[in-house]
């Protein structure tokens, strides 16, 4: 009898079990809802990057005259465009030379196109400077018979601006150096002509000794131009000629410096 | 044989009582039980939902951004440009041909908002992924020199900090997880730069002359996921106010009070019967 109580107890139990765990599983039953979107394709091009520069030097020491053994041009193309190291000792007067400089293309960004030359080393003696310059730009010419310091002025001039998106550039530069011959019969023709035979005598490996047994279209002689000192000083007199001449373009993030 | 059919009778009679009363005790806890949690989420549920045993199945996410524009299945939206300018408003970028573009030095910015209108929790991830192509052939980002950064509108920086930001071959992991509350929100800032001085201008270039020849194609998606939260009233994000406490609920609700109705009076008949008896002594 117990038993059966005990039994009829359970049973109760169970089912009032059964009854809380079915509505409480009611209570947390729900479903999985899921959402998706995308955003894609977004896209966009690298920004087109077009210019061009080259240089050429095969006429910076043209054949006009025997090209000496320490003459050189070497171009040098970079990430941003071209660099000339040239060097020559062996120029005289009637000689000329020349390189040309093309900057083409177009680019959808801000750039800047620098045109730059520096000078290592110049012909002189004292002020005179023989080496003159000329910078033609296709069509005419820029600067003539100008000293080096005007052409570094005016490829400074030169270096601009190429606003993003322009039209295609095409650009060509002539760079010509000349030795004038000075044959004139000028007062100041003579003077330069001394002053370049004493250039080619120290160009030469001449002695200044030599200079006291010379004697000049004046009739004078030639160390009487120029000391020993001074001969043999060449920040007073040079017979080199050397620069670098670069030609980049390069993105930029402003106009305004 | 009389006297012990009254005997068995009366006992029989009394344990199915006692059986049926726990029965309907155990039944008026469980009806409490479910009230209590539904009073827990009540207030945060909108007005004529049926609640109580299954949560309301309007648990909802969507993105947007501050163009108006809806993320759906296949969205397109405006992050690069046809043209980039500087603080001084000189145009330092500009497309040939209407293409959008990036370049060094360019930085561009994309705000969307992740909002839980609906009145549950949902998890939801953001996966960030980048393709370059050239030609139409993948080409490989790794030392791919475009950066992103990733911040909420609280400030805090999920992809990157303030003083950096993360390759694109990078960034794409780990892909970023969070929840969003009932009638929440959060707003996110994605932004894409390409330094002007990464540090690789030879490879910078390069691509640019590649682009002149072929068009660099950089390509992003970026995927959204959402699925109800396994606690329906944890918070995250920025809640919105929702006018209004008042009980929510209908039929379902209704039910539920009737039939606790009727279980407590129920309860009380058992009660005042088994008084009475006992003072009758069975």
């Amino acid at each position: 009898m117990k038993k059966q109580k005990q039994k009829k107890i359970l049973v109760v139990a169970a089912i009032a079990l059964m009854i809380a765990l079915v509505s409480g599983m009611g209570a947390m039953t729900y479903a999985r809802y899921i959402s998706s979107s995308k955003v894609e394709d977004v896209t966009a091009t690298a920004a087109k990057w077009g210019f061009v520069v080259n240089v050429n030097t095969d006429n910076l020491f043209s054949t006009d005259y025997v090209k000496g053994a320490g003459d050189y041009a070497t171009p040098v193309a970079n990430d941003n465009g071209v660099a000339v190291n040239a060097a020559a000792a062996s120029l005289a007067p009637g000689t000329s030379g020349s390189f040309t400089v093309s900057v083409t293309g177009q680019a959808e960004v801000l750039a800047k196109l620098t045109l730059a030359i520096n000078v290592d080393s110049n012909i002189h003696l004292n002020t005179h400077y023989p080496i003159k310059w000329t910078l033609n730009d296709g069509s005419s010419d820029l600067i003539a018979d100008a000293t080096i310091g005007d052409l570094v002025d005016k490829l400074a001039d030169l270096s601009i601006t190429i606003d993003a998106g322009d039209p295609a550039v095409d650009l060509e530069y002539t760079i010509t150096w000349e030795w004038d011959f000075n044959d004139a019969d000028t007062a100041a023709a003579k003077e330069a002509s001394i002053n370049d035979t004493i250039i080619g005598f120290k160009s030469a490996g001449v002695a200044y000794a030599a200079l006291g047994t010379t004697y000049d279209m004046n009739g004078a002689l030639y160390n009487t131009h120029i000391t020993s000192e001074q001969y043999a000083d060449a920040a007073y007199l040079s017979t080199t000629l050397k620069f670098d001449f670069t030609a980049t373009v390069e993105q930029i993030q402003t106009v305004t410096p | 044989m009389a006297t012990e059919e009254r005997k068995t009778n009366p006992s029989t009679r009394k344990q199915w009582v006692w059986i049926m009363l726990m029965v309907n005790i155990v039944f008026i806890l469980v009806l409490m039980t479910l009230g209590i949690f539904a009073l827990r989420i009540g207030n945060t549920l909108p007005e004529n939902t049926d609640i109580l045993f299954i949560v309301a199945k309007n648990p909802n996410a969507e993105v947007g951004d501050e163009s108006g524009t809806k993320w759906e299945k296949h969205t397109k939206v405006d992050i690069f440009k046809t043209t980039y300018t500087n603080g001084q408003g000189e145009t330092t970028v500009k497309s040939n041909n209407g293409d959008k573009v990036f370049a060094p030095g360019t930085k561009t910015s994309y705000k969307f908002t992740v909002q839980n209108p609906g009145n549950m929790a949902v998890d939801y991830t953001v996966d960030l992924s980048f393709t370059v192509t050239v030609g139409g052939k993948e080409l490989d980002i790794t030392n791919f020199p475009v950066s992103v950064r990733l911040t909420n509108s609280s400030g805090d920086y999920l992809i990157g900090d303030k003083d950096t930001f993360v390759p694109v071959d990078k960034a794409v992991l780990p892909t970023y997880a969070d929840l969003l509350g009932a009638f929440s929100y959060e707003t996110y800032k994605l932004e894409i730069y390409w330094a002007f001085e990464g540090g690789n201008d030879e490879y910078d270039t390069y691509l640019g002359n590649l682009s002149a020849d072929k068009d660099v194609w950089i390509t992003m998606d970026v995927d959204f996921y959402a699925s109800e939260s396994l606690d329906p009233t944890a918070q995250g994000g920025i809640q919105v106010e929702v006018e209004g406490t008042k009980e929510h609920g209908g039929t379902i609700r209704w039910l539920w009070l009737m039939l606790l109705m009727i279980n407590t009076a129920i309860l009380v008949f058992y009660i005042a019967w088994l008084m009475n008896k006992r003072a009758q002594k069975w």
